[in-house]
């Protein structure tokens, strides 16, 4: 939410009173010959979508057929192209043989996807670059797509067309930033949750463009139950008109075209890394990020993770805050490269020569505690704990103090029994003074990391980072290396139990890839 | 007759001084309307889906503040409330007011007995003399409690002017004491949002009545909100501003009838403070925590509304989304 000036906010009102709406419908028989045709093959092929070639292909399918439909772009457009054709082939033959009653219709469906890929056509496309665009040349003009990802293609393509355009994910029509058309790729129902774009609108006419065969029934519904006042009164236009001929009463449901997130597919490929016994395994929430990666971040209770909340105050953009308390909208830093917490490295710069031979006495003492445990259970060594004078021996805490991310408790007590547990009883004191300088060093170190975030915050034009929803801040002056920011879209409904080493480490939502 | 803000404030944008927007007299008519209702028995909620938030609350709280401004502060009389003053415990932090300026204050006990007796307030450091007024009980009304716990007083002390921009004070308050209302305190309302914006909104922000030969009488909201969190210790407050903090959302100083939460985080976060007064909660259409907001206030209405009564408010102007609506009081 960006600081506005009266006269801006006086702008903003006025286009709030009485904005008009044009929408654009266009057709393309083969575009829309696909997408049916995906849409029966799926409900031909029924549960059966569960099996992993099925279910890549329809998932890589479907990702086609949303993006060639929220933005304006060749449907042959190398940005479009996901994964390699020759890989799709292979899953299509695999999917056939293990599934010949299916035979008939994946062969059509690849046909079709292979017909699309190679036309150079977008409908949409020609719509804007013939006409739209060149109906009002002194018009400033935002086009606003879907996916972050597409911006830069589309920027390209229309590169030219008009000299006053700008490509922007809706995310950035939050701001004082106004235009005089708005050309919204994609029925109104994609930009429904959040709907700011349509209760607080940054242009003065809207126009959506999108497929004929799109069927979007989304209106802006009152805010307020029991609304004494409507919001925006919008003045809808039917617009230009363009290539008609399909309306033969075919569609597919706007929301149903838009790839829905399989949350238990994305989590899968965890649950058999914690079967390891050698694993550390812990709770953890699974963001999407912007950009097509995810992130699972560790949700155990008091866990914290360090975001940007251009939301905030000033001084409280850059701030920890507890993983269950970020949503959509902030974005989350993470290590560029390596994954695991800045705090580390950050806090061994700090401690200078003492670092390994602290870090060494760290790894000793818990390396001990947990063989001690693997020779019994936490239980019942958590009640030994308790008997040598721990107060807050327990199975979730044990696993907590065994942990390498943490470093020592909060009760001397607790810490004090597990010295006595690993035999360490007479070295305990000194144990402790060492955990406690390592401890003091990741506070300092976790104070620069955020001062340094928060100058660079400062000295950025954060333009960038709300359009592409992703940035990197390099921190090298404090020996840190550099920290990245993703805008958080999506956030699983449940979290997950997973390894520890996963946690902070970017992945990709379609392949699981995981980027080192 | 009711000030209309619109017809005679002007705000500097920065390429001049421009007439102030038809919108924001609503926010203005809005807070008196909410001012004019007690919370007790049934508080008065009205919430807001705006295009942007941008100087709704200091609007809303501008109405609140000059609808309470010509009601006097000290109601007790001057016997009543000297008696009040001499039990306070010797140290106790007041405030002087004479000459058109505040003092820093410190309780330095009584002198004498009956109808007699003088209150000692010391203004100056002992280490400089410790300067002491004082205080008989018909001058009873030139003292004031201070809100603080503690003071510290300087060598020697000018005191606070009580008012800055007093030509832009009465114009925005016909007909009110203009020394009074800057002498006193009384909180009328506080608005829980960002800070760094707020003060912005209602400390920078130039505003100015036309004057004669086109000279203006110029001010800033603050001058007539007197916010204590950008005032000084010895100025006369009529509302506050608060941060929103997770983990400790603030709480309602005892007087005040109005909140206003200036966004729906805000809202989300304290609303469970100040289920006792009336409230004004501004939700912007783009924070992302709007749907979250207006969900809330929906089930609030839904499952609390006093159905028998509305309150009386103005209309909003288009595109502004409101629900207004009577609760019991929690």
């Amino acid at each position: 939410m960006n600081q506005l000036g009266l006269n801006d906010a006086n702008t903003i009102y006025g286009l709030s009173a009485r904005p008009t709406m044009a929408r654009h419908p266009v057709s393309h028989g083969g575009c829309k010959i696909f997408s049916l045709a995906l849409s029966k093959l799926e409900r031909e092929i029924g549960e059966n979508a569960q099996d992993e070639d099925w279910r890549w292909i329809l998932r890589i399918l479907k990702i086609y057929r949303f993006e060639v439909t929220a933005a304006p772009l060749p449907f042959s457009d190398k940005s479009l192209e996901r994964v390699p054709i020759e890989e799709v082939q292979e899953r299509f033959a695999r999917s056939r043989r293990a599934y010949p009653q299916f035979a008939r219709s994946a062969d059509e469906i690849l046909k079709l996807f292979k017909d699309m890929r190679k036309c150079r056509e977008n409908p949409m496309k020609d719509l804007l670059s013939q006409s739209i665009l060149k109906q009002d040349p002194q018009a400033h003009i935002g086009i606003v797509v879907k996916e972050v990802r597409l911006i830069e293609p589309v920027e390209q393509e229309l590169e030219g067309i008009h000299s006053d355009l700008d490509v922007l994910s809706h995310t950035q029509l939050r701001g004082k930033k106004c235009f005089d058309r708005l050309i919204i790729i994609g029925p109104a129902r994609w930009f429904s949750s959040p709907d700011h774009l349509f209760r607080s609108p940054r242009g003065k006419r809207l126009e959506l463009v999108y497929f004929r065969w799109l069927a979007d029934d989304w209106h802006l519904g009152p805010a307020f139950t029991g609304c004494s006042a409507p919001g925006p009164r919008w003045v809808e236009e039917m617009g230009q008109e363009s290539f008609a001929g399909a309306g033969d009463g075919e569609f597919i449901k706007a929301q149903d075209a838009v790839p829905q997130i399989d949350w238990s597919h994305l989590v899968k490929p965890f649950r058999g890394l914690t079967a390891d016994t050698a694993q550390e395994n812990v709770k953890g929430q699974l963001f999407l990020l912007d950009g097509g990666s995810a992130v699972f971040l560790e949700a155990e209770e008091d866990a914290t993770s360090l975001v940007i909340d251009l939301e905030a105050d000033d001084d409280a953009t850059v701030k920890r805050l507890p993983v269950t308390e970020i949503h959509t909208g902030m974005f989350v830093l993470l290590r560029t490269t390596g994954g695991g917490d800045l705090i580390i490295p950050v806090a061994d710069r700090i401690l200078g020569d003492r670092a390994i031979p602290l870090r060494k006495l760290q790894a000793e003492w818990k390396e001990k505690l947990r063989s001690i445990v693997e020779q019994s259970t936490y239980l019942e060594a958590s009640i030994k704990l308790l008997d040598l004078g721990a107060e807050r021996a327990n199975e979730t805490n044990l696993r907590n103090w065994i942990s390498p991310r943490s470093i020592k408790t909060q009760d001397q007590k607790d810490f004090m029994a597990m010295m006595k547990l690993t035999g360490l009883e007479k070295a305990a004191g000194g144990i402790w003074e060492a955990m406690s300088e390592i401890d003091s060093a990741h506070r300092r170190a976790g104070a620069t990391i955020r001062r340094m975030l928060m100058k660079r915050v400062r000295e950025t034009d954060l333009k960038e980072l709300l359009r592409k929803g992703q940035m990197t801040f390099e921190l090298s002056d404090e020996g840190g290396g550099s920290l990245t920011a993703y805008r958080v879209t999506e956030i699983a409904p449940q979290l997950a139990v997973v390894p520890a080493s996963k946690l902070s480490r970017i992945f990709s939502q379609t392949g699981q890839q995981w980027q080192e | 007759m009711p000030l209309r803000l619109q017809e005679s404030l002007h705000v500097f944008t920065g390429s001049g001084w421009q007439q102030l927007p038809a919108w924001c007299n609503f926010f203005f008519e809005l807070g008196s309307a909410v001012a004019s209702t007690r919370s007790d028995p049934a508080r008065t909620i009205v919430g807001l889906a705006v295009p942007t938030r941008a100087y709704a609350a200091p609007f809303v709280a501008l109405g609140v503040v000059s609808t309470h401004a010509a009601t006097p502060i000290i109601a007790e009389d001057n016997a009543e409330y000297f008696e009040k003053l001499t039990l306070l415990p010797r140290g106790k932090p007041l405030i002087y007011i004479a000459n058109g300026r505040r003092l820093k204050g410190r309780h330095d006990g009584v002198e004498g007995s009956g109808s007699d007796r003088i209150l000692r307030v010391m203004v100056e450091s002992k280490e400089s003399g410790g300067l002491t007024r004082l205080i008989q009980a018909e001058d009873a009304k030139s003292i004031e409690i201070a809100e603080v716990d503690d003071v510290i007083l300087p060598a020697t002390q000018r005191g606070k002017q009580l008012l800055k921009n007093q030509e832009f004070v009465e114009r925005l308050l016909p007909g009110v004491s203009v020394s009074d209302f800057a002498g006193h305190s009384r909180m009328e309302c506080e608005i829980l949002g960002r800070l760094n914006i707020l003060r912005s909104e209602i400390v920078d922000t130039r505003f100015g009545f036309l004057g004669k030969k086109s000279l203006l009488n110029e001010g800033s909201l603050q001058d007539i909100l007197r916010a204590r969190k950008f005032s000084g210790v010895a100025s006369a407050v009529r509302s506050n501003v608060h941060r929103v903090d997770g983990k400790h959302p603030p709480r309602p100083t005892s007087s005040t009838e109005v909140v206003i939460f200036d966004g729906a985080e805000a809202y989300l976060k304290a609303r469970s403070n100040w289920s006792k007064n009336n409230a004004v909660v501004i939700l912007d259409a783009v924070e992302a925590a709007f749907q979250s907001g207006a969900d809330a206030l929906n089930q609030e209405y839904t499952t609390r509304r006093i159905a028998a009564t509305t309150p009386d408010v103005p209309v909003p102007p288009p595109g502004v989304e409101m629900v207004a609506y009577h609760t019991r009081t929690a």
